[in-house]
């Protein structure tokens, strides 16, 4: 039996009572003071009268929102977390395909412009003084939260995660990052980014302190909050580094206390690592791989400055699959290449209320143990040396003058020729390169010459600032093409 | 020296975000996504070469550093307090 992620944090609350649960803006919440926030959010989400309530989060990266999703899962529901940054027309994408029955927030006045099905409940959690808290947990229902992606066509797709394959990720968290109740965690990513769900269940269901970075300055200058709440766990997209780096953080002062430094969400770059190294000789770094369908990520390879070249092609090894979870290459032309497909208790349950999109990239086994989900990741890898690395999305790879070429080998081709952020757009036949940085483009192109083939060679190169990321720190491939395609 | 900040402010605007050249001095520069956190610790980085010194965003104000009337009254002060 998977052990259940709201048992794992009343127990904390329980064991932890007095110690700090989240500390944000200098005040310190205690394990037994969330614990009583969530019991009187819950006994509020409790009175609405559903049996598993749908529940959406409008609050930003805090102490309350955290407390709301453990909250949701003792009335007995399951929640999505909105990211209050997005534009409102992707906001009410997501409200209106959710169709929440219950939305926590701050205050009401803070949900100005989006509209909500006429059924939905709202509850102030700034208002809840006089609220008995839910006494005891409700049944759970098997799904633990709903996170919403971009989908190909535009519209938001929401990966449903069960509350045991949150509890088997959360209880593999605890194991291999050996969190303590002395440990003090960053909480980085946006809540609707299932990245941030680490940070929330690895420290909050092990007694650990949670620390949110908001507030413009620390946003930018994330290491600030590193040295002065002496953080021992960071927990970001690797391009948090480069940020770091050209904020001119990126120094033992800051960084001393770090003991773990985890990355997923986008590859993570040898020289990324060359420059953690040389700055924190003894810290351990977790490369991680996986897609919000797998519950955040189900690889880990473990790597250190002895060993972080064994690892290091142009990009870090993703590791290898978690204790239960499996990792299959299928459709390569032999075994050492493929796309990842995963299987075991993480997968998601599939698309909200898209079938059609989810019988598309999940399948459900009846083996043993029966109803084992499988999901086609659209990520291209392959292994060499007996480690696995990404190669490209599926979708990144296209065909030119009859050979397959890979979108992502070309980035990778011009980031080892000069040592900077590129990306590779194909449009109508035009192969353009952007390059992040300034410089002499027919050198550049010599030197591709020598390392690519000539039908991977990009019909043009462009030098570009900074590539455009989304809301999720990704390279925004889209907006690279409508450039192209607008001739800007 | 605010005037000259504001200027150079404007002109890094103008290479980097060009449709963005001409927004208000007090418009909060993150607000619409005109530029995002990489952006902005490249525009301290472009002042800094500017002006030929060392600017420290970790003692800016927190409430006022998103617009180019901000980032400027903000060097500014460093710059005054040598």
């Amino acid at each position: 039996m998977l052990p259940d992620p709201l048992d794992m944090f009343l127990d904390a609350v329980d064991a932890y009572a007095e110690r700090p649960a989240v500390i944000q803006d200098e005040r310190t919440t205690t394990y037994s003071e969330i614990g009583e926030r969530a019991a009187r959010i819950a006994g509020a989400i409790a009175q609405a009268g559903h049996d598993h309530p749908r529940v959406l989060i409008h609050l930003p990266q805090s102490m309350d929102a955290y407390a709301a999703m453990y909250a949701t899962l003792m009335a007995g529901g399951f929640y999505c977390p909105l990211n209050l940054e997005h534009p409102l027309a992707r906001r009410q994408s997501v409200v209106s395909l959710f169709d929440p029955d219950i939305v926590i927030t701050g205050a009401a006045s803070s949900m100005d412009g989006l509209s909500f099905p006429e059924q939905t409940r709202v509850v102030a959690c700034h208002q809840l003084s006089s609220q008995e808290p839910l006494s005891c947990p409700r049944p759970a229902h098997h799904l633990a939260y709903v996170i919403f992606t971009s989908g190909s066509t535009g519209e938001p797709k929401g990966v449903m995660i069960g509350r045991e394959g949150l509890g088997h990720y959360t209880a593999w968290a605890h194991e291999a990052m050996q969190v303590t109740p002395e440990d003090r965690w960053s909480q980085h990513p946006n809540i609707a980014f299932d990245l941030s769900v680490l940070d929330i269940y690895g420290s909050l269901c092990a007694g650990a302190a949670l620390v949110p970075i908001t507030g413009r300055k620390a946003r930018l200058l994330p290491a600030m909050t590193v040295r002065d709440q002496r953080l021992t766990i960071w927990n970001s997209v690797p391009s948090v580094i480069d940020q770091m780096r050209q904020g001119k953080q990126l120094k033992a002062d800051n960084l001393s206390n770090l003991k773990l430094m985890t990355f997923c969400g986008e590859p993570l770059l040898r020289d990324h690592l060359e420059a953690i190294f040389e700055v924190l000789p003894d810290i351990t770094v977790h490369n991680t791989y996986g897609p919000t369908e797998a519950t955040v990520s189900c690889t880990l390879v473990r790597i250190d400055r002895d060993n972080y070249r064994d690892y290091s092609r142009h990009n870090v090894a993703l590791g290898a699959a978690i204790d239960g979870m499996q990792i299959d290459l299928v459709g390569g032309s032999g075994n050492n290449e493929g796309e990842i497909v995963i299987s075991g208790p993480q997968v998601s349950y599939g698309y909200w209320r898209q079938p059609e999109q989810t019988r598309a990239v999940f399948s459900a086994s009846d083996g043993d143990p029966p109803s084992r989900r499988s999901y086609r990741t659209g990520d291209w890898a392959e292994m060499e040396d007996g480690e696995l690395y990404f190669v490209a999305r599926v979708d990144r790879q296209a065909k030119r003058a009859g050979y397959r070429i890979e979108l992502g080998d070309i980035d990778a081709a011009v980031r080892s020729a000069c040592n900077s952020g590129a990306a590779t757009v194909l449009v109508e036949g035009h192969l353009c390169v952007f390059v992040e940085q300034t410089g002499d483009k027919t050198d550049l192109m010599d030197r591709l010459h020598k390392i690519l083939p000539p039908y991977s060679l990009p019909d043009e190169i462009r030098y570009i600032d900074c590539l455009p990321r989304n809301a999720n720190d990704k390279i925004d491939f889209g907006a690279l093409e409508t450039m192209i395609r607008s001739g800007n | 020296m605010e005037n000259r900040l504001q200027e150079l402010v404007r002109q890094w605007l103008l290479e980097k975000k060009t449709q963005h050249a001409d927004i208000p001095l007090d418009q909060d520069l993150f607000e619409g996504g005109i530029i995002d956190s990489m952006d902005y610790l490249d525009l301290i980085t472009y002042l800094e070469t500017s002006i030929g010194r060392e600017v420290d965003v970790s003692i800016f104000d927190d409430s006022d550093l998103g617009s180019i009337s901000g980032i400027a009254k903000q060097v500014n002060q460093q710059l005054n307090a040598g």
